[in-house]
């Protein structure tokens, strides 16, 4: 089974077809590379496959020590495999993109996927403080980075702080329907307005805190996928931009570049945005959803805040976004809860989150403002 | 800024600071004007730049107001600011002033202050 992608080159389908998590928040006693083996077990269950099936590694590393080395985390597995590879910056989409082009490349057939991280154990709190030369440097803390967005953000289109509460208030109303997630309680607009700053106009409830936890995938060829008992879900296609230069590009901070990697990624996949059901944002904190929506093109320029405001991408909404609660209210994972979230939608086992009749989900994710990634998803299209 | 361990090519712009200058790169090449500081030019990749003195003015591009203190010489909050230099560069830095006072697209000044003797860029608030 192939596509036709956008460069006309046949390419083998490549799906997810198994999913795995370990309990999420705070799992002391466990090393993150543990955290990673005891998501790939779960993982494969799901998948109903055992390791002997697996030939291909793929994990990312944390910003926590030196875990997340696919030498390491292989050892643990006990698992030889023909190909196995570890990101330096192996967030949700850039882990999700290396799998795939090994499998088209054929240099493995099923792979798993693995992160983990016990930053929540090992920081807590936020690292906010600036030293002299930071303050100079580009290695702002997100906190930071957040603020100057959203202060930029006001100034552009009057955006309020009513509307980046939004985000938060919209997906702590999902994670209260997800049994994994870490923060579960209802959060009203009063309880964010009365909440102290953490970086003034950024909250506290703004940024995403840290936890525990890990998260694993099993990819495989879409034939093979076939003979699996998940709908396999589909990568229906792909793109990344890294704008390297960073603050060298005009209103680098804006992030404006992203229509055009979002572009790129319908292009590939042959669907425009009005076919997606359900969106999916990599978010440190709210800002990335406020200014993404409309950077993505699914609203327009200054047009996010009221989107969400007025519950179009809550539960029930046209737009549902972040389904799981995402890092602000499930668990910060780096983006690969997301990835299990839109495997859980597609595949209809979303429980009382479910969206009705989900086909197909974009997942996008950013390094602040450097790279850039998304996924489309489908089954059944 | 300045480092006595900083490498040679770096060295002038620490000197500078001492002397109160605010100086970046500029490409002996394609004219570029760089920051941060680097060996080789990112739009050319010439490695012959001249450190040359640039105004400080600016525009405040976003701002924020931390929450709590970080550093030495900080008496708790501080105001981030991230500035539009006219000769092109944006860069971060801290202004000193009030932030009620403060909107983005504000002029604001960089100059070279101190901490006890180390020499810190900072910026200021010019009124229209």
């Amino acid at each position: 089974m192939t596509r036709m992608g956008r460069h006309s080159v046949s390419r083998p389908k490549v799906a997810i077809v198994g999913v795995g998590a370990t309990a999420q928040g705070r799992q002391p006693g466990y090393s993150a590379n543990e955290l990673a083996v005891l998501a790939a077990k779960n993982a494969l269950a799901d998948a109903g496959l055992t390791k002997d099936d697996i030939d291909g590694l793929v994990t990312g590393k944390t910003y926590t020590g030196p875990a997340g080395r696919d030498t390491d985390i292989g050892q643990l597995l006990g698992l030889n495999a023909r190909f196995s590879q570890s990101l330096t910056y192996g967030s949700c989409n850039f882990s999700l993109h290396t799998a795939c082009m090994a499998i088209e490349a054929g240099l493995a057939e099923t792979i798993l996927l693995t992160y983990a991280t016990n930053a929540g154990t090992l920081w807590s709190g936020f690292p906010i403080g600036l030293n002299e030369s930071e303050t100079h440097s580009e290695l702002l803390p997100v906190p930071a980075w957040a603020a100057l967005m959203f202060r930029r953000h006001q100034h552009l289109y009057g955006a309020t702080e009513a509307d980046l509460g939004a985000v938060t208030v919209a997906q702590r109303r999902w994670a209260a329907l997800n049994p994994q997630a870490v923060r579960r309680e209802l959060l009203t607009m009063d309880d964010y307005l009365a909440s102290p700053y953490l970086f003034e106009p950024i909250r506290k409830l703004d940024i995403c805190p840290y936890d525990d936890g890990g998260v694993s995938l099993i990819m495989t060829t879409a034939d093979r996928a076939a003979d699996l008992h998940h709908p396999p879900v589909v990568i229906l296609g792909q793109s990344e931009l890294a704008e390297l230069r960073v603050l060298q590009n005009t209103d680098n901070m804006e992030r404006a570049w992203m229509t055009d990697m979002a572009d790129a990624s319908f292009a590939d996949a042959g669907i425009s945005r009005s076919d997606i059901d359900i969106v999916s944002i990599q978010e440190p904190g709210s800002i990335w959803v406020l200014q993404l929506l409309e950077a993505l093109g699914f609203v327009g320029p200054g047009e996010a805040g009221a989107f969400i405001l007025e519950g179009h991408t809550s539960p029930g909404g046209q737009l549902p976004v972040n389904t799981g609660g995402g890092h602000l209210a499930e668990s910060y994972m780096w983006g690969w809860l997301h990835l299990v979230e839109i495997t859980r939608q597609l595949r209809g086992e979303a429980g009382g989150r479910q969206v009705p009749s989900a086909r197909t989900a974009i997942h996008c994710s950013t390094l602040l403002s450097t790279k850039g990634a998304s996924t489309i998803f489908g089954v059944d299209v | 800024m300045a480092a006595t361990n900083d490498p040679e090519w770096l060295q002038p712009h620490g000197q500078a600071l001492e002397n109160g200058t605010f100086t970046v790169q500029r490409c002996d090449n394609c004219g570029y004007l760089r920051w941060p500081p680097a060996r080789f030019c990112p739009t050319c990749l010439s490695d012959a730049a001249q450190w040359v003195e640039v105004s400080g003015r600016g525009r405040v591009w976003s701002f924020a107001v931390s929450q709590q203190s970080a550093s030495e010489g900080d008496d708790g909050r501080y105001i981030l600011v991230a500035v539009d230099l006219e000769e092109g560069p944006f860069l971060f830095g801290r202004l000193t002033g009030d932030p009620d006072d403060l909107k983005v697209g504000d002029q604001a000044h960089a100059h070279v202050a101190k901490i006890g003797d180390r020499p810190v860029l900072r910026f200021t608030k010019v009124s229209d």
